[in-house]
């Protein structure tokens, strides 16, 4: 096995245990000696969108693609990177070509439904996780997703009877955990669901779903930081220009409020509305470290119960 | 022979300058308490400290923001001397100062954003800008307020 097979085999194994940024240092460190790899590109692209570094991410896909143009795996590397950053349209040609080249490729299956998701059709997605699954019996993230996606779809006994059988082989799966966890959360065990959502976040603190997980356990309990979650997820839902775009929008539409109350006869509006603005800037400046002290609080006190 | 690390495009690149960078934040709410002048030039600093790979678009938004903001008064002006903009609404066009100022200082945060938390990764290690700021917002502010500087000028530094 030559040095960079092996580094690229520690990379995969890094990855698969979570511990992404060791796996950047092992690609890192083996395209530095050979910058030509197209598939350590490919790899490193996927390891990037995992700490959302989505431009560096982007750049690694479309540097393998350039390596090696017909190479599936650089095409699905550049599918996921155009997936998180919700260029969905130049997903699917990715997607696309990477399936003209491999038609029986589980992960391009499970690509193709994580793009459908994105995209809102959900029957699409449920189709192509089930095929995943059909491909790659034994991959637990193909069952994980249609997990998810049968929870989406209401169908809240088979998404809990799939996550539970990925849990059973592998205990550690994250977002099998949060499939369950909001099963847990829809049948009114939020002390089961806050335990789920905490091993997960253990597991992978950074993790999108885990986050929500928690934040929606927190919101059940307190509607002042479910209030700001919500919010949160409003502003964050889409591309950054889109939040952008939102907190100036509402930023503006005050400052017209300032202007058109005293020329509409209502200059007694004014000050609450300015108060009622402040109030809001101070809440969404306080809200996010409170939740997540108390996020932080829970992670510190949990403890598994036997039989979990 | 010893080979070159590979280096990821949006890694900070190293300068002289890096003891000097801070968190974006703080150049963001200066330009909100202090001014559009002090908040740009910290922000254009800033990105030479923190070695930011997209330094170059950052300089282009605080010139688009400078510059912006004097066409953008300049029409104004010209509007209003023509009768094509009542007095009334001239609250109103002035937001559009005030929505360029905040805009760009929102991509310039968002970008500098980024690269911050790559800098703080590899083990960079901010200032508080925090004292800094507040000199900036009361003394800065205050100083401003007092000069008898051009109105375009102004318009540009507050």
């Amino acid at each position: 096995m030559s040095r960079h097979d092996h580094l690229y085999r520690m990379a995969e194994r890094y990855y698969a245990n979570g511990q992404v940024d060791d796996a950047i240092d092992m690609l890192l460190q083996s395209l530095g000696e050979d910058p030509d790899q197209s598939d350590a590109h490919a790899f490193l692209s996927l390891c990037l969108i995992k700490r959302n570094r989505l431009h560096a991410a982007e750049m690694e896909a479309a540097r393998a693609l350039e390596l090696e143009p017909e190479s599936p795996f650089a095409h699905l590397a550049a599918a996921i990177a155009a997936i998180a950053r919700r260029s969905l349209k130049q997903a699917q040609a990715h997607l696309d070509s990477a399936r003209e080249l491999q038609p029986d490729s589980a992960a391009i299956a499970d690509a193709y439904a994580r793009l459908y998701l994105a995209w809102g059709r959900d029957a699409q997605a449920l189709e192509e996780a089930r095929r995943a699954c059909e491909l790659d019996p034994d991959d637990p993230d193909y069952p994980a997703l249609l997990a998810s996606l049968e929870l989406r779809r209401g169908d809240r006994a088979r998404a809990e009877a799939l996550a539970r059988d990925v849990l059973r082989g592998h205990p550690e799966h994250v977002e099998a955990l949060c499939v369950l966890g909001h099963c847990e959360l829809a049948a009114g065990r939020t002390d089961s669901a806050r335990d789920h959502a905490a091993w997960a976040l253990q597991i992978d603190p950074m993790d999108g779903e885990a986050l929500t997980l928690m934040a929606a356990v927190k919101a059940r309990r307190s509607w002042a930081l479910g209030l700001w979650w919500r919010f949160q997820s409003f502003i964050s839902a889409g591309s950054r220009t889109r939040a952008v775009v939102l907190l100036i929008g509402m930023f503006l539409i005050y400052r017209i409020a300032l202007i058109a109350l005293p020329q509409n006869g209502l200059p007694q509006w004014t000050g609450p509305l300015s108060y009622a603005w402040l109030l809001f800037c101070a809440y969404t400046w306080i809200a996010p470290s409170l939740f997540w002290r108390s996020v932080k609080k829970e992670l510190e006190q949990v403890k598994l119960r036997p039989g979990f | 022979m010893a080979t070159l690390p590979y280096r990821l495009p949006d890694e900070p690149r190293p300068s002289g300058l890096s003891r000097y960078a801070v968190d974006p934040l703080w150049p963001l709410l200066t330009l909100m308490l202090a001014g559009g002048g002090f908040g740009l030039a910290w922000f254009a600093f800033n990105s030479a400290a923190l070695g930011s790979p997209t330094r170059g678009r950052e300089w282009a938004c605080v010139a688009l923001s400078v510059f912006g903001t004097v066409a953008l008064v300049f029409t104004i002006g010209v509007l209003l001397g023509s009768g094509w903009l009542r007095p009334e609404h001239q609250a109103y066009a002035f937001l559009s100062l005030l929505l360029l100022k905040v805009g760009v200082a929102y991509a310039l945060y968002l970008m500098q954003q980024r690269c911050f938390e790559i800098f703080e990764h590899y083990g960079g290690e901010p200032r508080n800008g925090m004292p800094l700021m507040i000199l900036l917002a009361v003394v800065g502010r205050g100083a401003l307020d007092m000069t008898g500087w051009p109105l375009m000028l102004r318009m540009v530094l507050q």
